[in-house]
């Protein structure tokens, strides 16, 4: 009987392949050495993934791979997970039942406002991925195994979507969650077949909260100049294999160690949002790493936006960044892309040592 | 910048402004495409880059405000664009001597599906300098939207086979790392004559028109007319003298009109060209059926070759090489040109030799001008009336079974052949007889 979280994982990760057509399995798992393949991650629809998308899996095989994604990550994390699903079937039937922008957008003064959805990253274009289809639904998630799932060996493990990537590389039996995306539009509550959702609610009460602490001048010290329309590092590396593109900004804003000891508790429980998604086996060392005395010594905080406004996630534009030693989290507020008259988050949770495990550098 | 750059700066906004009044309001949906596009087409010392700025990006980086509407935000910013992106975009040597920077016409485009504000900027290198390996720095929109991104693509380059069909990525630019080091030493001259070449040989083998243009030529090539009527198969001789003589002057038509046009000397609307390519089927095709300009074919050729010309140079049109790319990008594709267009008569002239010696081919001929002549037919419908028919995706669809339509020809030509020869030998003698008799003589070849 499994008893360690890579037996177990390992152990649901057989048991979802044995589900599967040998086709199916085929096209489930690449090649561990197909760097590229590993970087095919997005927050866009319709975009190049790699894998098995839901639509086409039979009845047992959803329920094997909801169980999967349940060891890998917490109750938090899943149902992030089967928010973003909920979201982009909720996006669906809003998309596609108005046939237009739906009333209260600003029909008729000239298109979008600067900074709605869009890549924050995404294909090259004209790199060959022909025309990006905007096809939202939960149909469309896909789920791939990069090597053969192992205790020992290495292998990755990829759940995505619009708005949703899980990249989850085991080294040896060691899980490394980064990069990892969530978004979510709507950002608030929303009912989908009388079941409430809000993938993102408390990610985001959690950063409100921490930057709500903040005195007038910690907020001055931890302002940037300049605009933020998503984050920063989103799919950078899209379909590149290689880390060349991720290229963190120079380390700016509030130093947590400079922090009270109650806002510190704050910046913790923030992070904890983001890491704590992941299973305890994969989390607790890295929650350590990232909140140690040493790292919070040249972690910072900062944000962007309309600065008399403050730190407002209902403002578009609005920006929020922990940046650490290791750690980089960013959230963007930016305006809806189906539902118009609302900002929605992007996010995106990074380690600046152990992306993809450190295993893109040939 | 000189005063030709501005005078098209302002033109440009004229339509620009006029497009963006008529853009106001017509995004409503999904806007994906965020990042900056930079085309790079490569000469020797200069570089034509084209940049394509998402519109709302451009306007957050221009007003620092999300609540700003792009097309008011260009449309008060209009006389101001040419020097921000003199500014903000640039190239120098790697040991950081500048380029001269040129800014020559803006506008806005609809580029997928977004706005975009596009702009081609001029980089010269300076003298003695070359133009394949400099470091490329674009700050535009990045200076202030920390997220954004320029991705920057390889559109021309002889040396490398590129002509503008593809693109080939090279990197991308951001807030943290604005420049980017193009190094295009890689490409030779023999390899662009070489990929050049293969654009020529693509050109016939995937331009349906000219195929059956020179097809329907073809078809009654051995034959003689006489009395307004093709009559019987001419000596085989004076009928490749007559084959030879008819490619070589649509071969000196279409030269001449290419490379009258490729180098810009000349310059037609591309419609009316391929209204009179299309002509130029259905005529041939009526001259196959009976004959218009029997012992004047090389004369009709030169003239509609250089029709076809005129088409072949829409390629080569708007590579902005310089002149030895040029030349050589000319030459290339017109030699790529005539060994299809060679290979195409050596594969099918024989069959129709053999098959016009033995029985049917009045069919083949009769029904081979039928179906060029309809195509043609539907595509002057098209290309002149904008008459959408089924016949080009018909034609187009057949033609991609071209070397099936080349196996059951060569089986028809040889079993017609023989049993000419098995059933009715003595009419092949009548024949013989009557043509010395008569004392006709035949084709052009044989008339002079």
């Amino acid at each position: 009987m499994a008893t360690t979280h890579i037996e177990q994982v390992v152990c649901a990760s057989n048991a979802f392949l044995a589900t599967l057509t040998e086709d199916q399995r085929t096209s489930l798992v690449s090649a561990w050495t197909d760097n590229v393949a590993k970087t095919y991650w997005s927050n866009l629809p319709g975009v190049t993934r790699n894998g098995l998308t839901w639509g086409t899996l039979s009845d047992e095989s959803k329920e094997a791979e909801l169980k999967l994604a349940a060891l890998v990550l917490t109750p938090d994390g899943y149902s992030d997970m089967r928010g973003a699903f909920a979201a982009d079937d909720y996006l669906n039937a809003q998309d596609g039942g108005t046939g237009g922008p739906p009333p209260g957008s600003d029909g008729g003064t000239g298109g979008p406002p600067p900074g709605g959805d869009g890549g924050v990253g995404g294909p090259p274009r004209d790199g060959g991925m022909g025309g990006l289809v905007l096809a939202y639904g939960s149909d469309n998630y896909v789920i791939a195994f990069i090597g053969t799932p192992s205790t020992t060996g290495n292998w990755m493990l990829q759940i995505g979507g619009h708005h949703l990537a899980y990249n989850v590389t085991y080294l040896n039996g060691t899980g490394y969650p980064t990069p990892n995306h969530i978004g979510a539009e709507p950002k608030g509550t929303f009912t989908l077949n009388g079941e409430s959702y809000a993938p993102l609610a408390d990610d985001g009460d959690a950063m409100v909260a921490l930057y709500g602490s903040l005195s007038a001048e910690q907020l001055d010290a931890a302002y940037l100049p300049g605009s933020y329309s998503d984050v920063v590092l989103g799919p950078v590396e899209f379909g590149t294999g290689s880390y060349s593109k991720v290229v963190f900004p120079a380390q700016a804003g509030v130093l947590v160690s400079t922090l009270s000891a109650s806002q510190q508790a704050l910046v913790t429980a923030a992070i904890k949002k983001w890491v704590g998604d992941f299973a305890p086996a994969i989390a607790d060392p890295l929650v350590a790493a990232y909140t140690s005395e040493d790292a919070y010594a040249h972690t910072y905080v900062s944000w962007a936006g309309t600065k008399s406004e403050g730190v407002n996630v209902d403002v578009n534009g609005t920006y929020m960044r922990i940046d650490g030693p290791r750690v980089w989290i960013e959230v963007a507020c930016q305006g809806g892309v189906v539902i118009r008259d609302q900002t929605h988050y992007h996010t995106l949770y990074r380690d600046k040592q152990t992306d993809y495990g450190n295993q893109l550098t040939p | 910048m000189s005063t030709a750059p501005a005078r098209r700066t302002t033109k440009g906004w004229a339509w620009t402004l006029g497009l963006a009044v008529l853009l106001a309001g017509v995004s409503a949906h999904a806007h994906l495409v965020r990042d900056t596009a930079v085309l790079l087409d490569l000469g020797e010392h200069t570089v034509e880059a084209e940049l394509q700025l998402p519109l709302d990006q451009l306007a957050l980086a221009l007003t620092g405000s999300f609540d700003a509407v792009p097309a008011e935000v260009l449309r008060e910013r209009a006389a101001q664009l040419p020097a921000y992106v003199r500014e903000h975009f640039g190239a120098s040597t790697l040991d950081g001597h500048p380029f001269q920077v040129e800014v020559g016409t803006v506008g806005v485009q609809r580029i997928q599906d977004g706005d975009c504000f596009v702009a081609h900027v001029t980089l010269r290198a300076p003298p003695g300098a070359s133009a394949r390996v400099f470091t490329l720095t674009d700050t535009l929109v990045l200076h202030q939207v920390m997220n954004h991104r320029a991705l920057v693509s390889v559109r021309r380059d002889f040396h490398t086979g590129l002509f503008g069909e593809g693109q080939e990525m090279v990197g991308a630019v951001s807030a943290q790392t604005p420049s980017l080091l193009i190094d295009r030493t890689h490409g030779s001259w023999w390899t662009g004559f070489q990929a050049v070449f293969r654009l020529g040989v693509r050109h016939i083998a995937e331009g349906t028109d000219h195929l059956l243009f020179l097809l329907v030529l073809l078809l009654p090539a051995s034959l003689c007319a006489r009395g307004g009527r093709w009559r019987e198969p001419d000596r085989l001789g004076s009928s490749l003298k007559r084959v030879l003589g008819v490619v070589t002057a649509f071969t000196v038509g279409h030269s001449l009109t290419l490379a009258a046009a490729a180098v810009g000397v000349l310059r037609l609307p591309s419609q009316p060209v391929e209204v009179l390519i299309a002509v130029s089927i259905l005529v041939s095709a009526v001259h196959a059926v009976c004959p218009l300009f029997p012992g004047r074919e090389q004369l009709v050729a030169v003239a509609f070759g250089l029709v076809h010309g005129l088409a072949f140079a829409t390629v080569l049109a708007g590579m902005g090489f310089d002149s030895g790319a040029l030349a050589l990008s000319i030459l290339g594709f017109n030699l790529g040109i005539e060994a299809m267009q060679a290979a195409v008569v050596l594969l099918v002239l024989p069959w129709l030799l053999l098959w016009s010696r033995g029985r049917g081919f009045t069919v083949l001929r009769i029904g081979g001008a039928a179906v060029g002549g309809v195509a043609a037919c539907g595509w002057v419908l098209e290309r002149a009336l904008g008459v959408s028919t089924p016949l080009g995706p018909w034609i187009e669809a057949a033609s991609r079974h071209a070397w099936m339509g080349l196996v059951v020809l060569a089986a028809m030509a040889l079993g017609m052949s023989r049993r000419g020869q098995w059933t009715a030998p003595s009419s092949h003698q009548l024949t013989a007889s009557r043509v010395m008799s008569s004392g006709t003589t035949c084709g052009p070849s044989n008339s002079r």
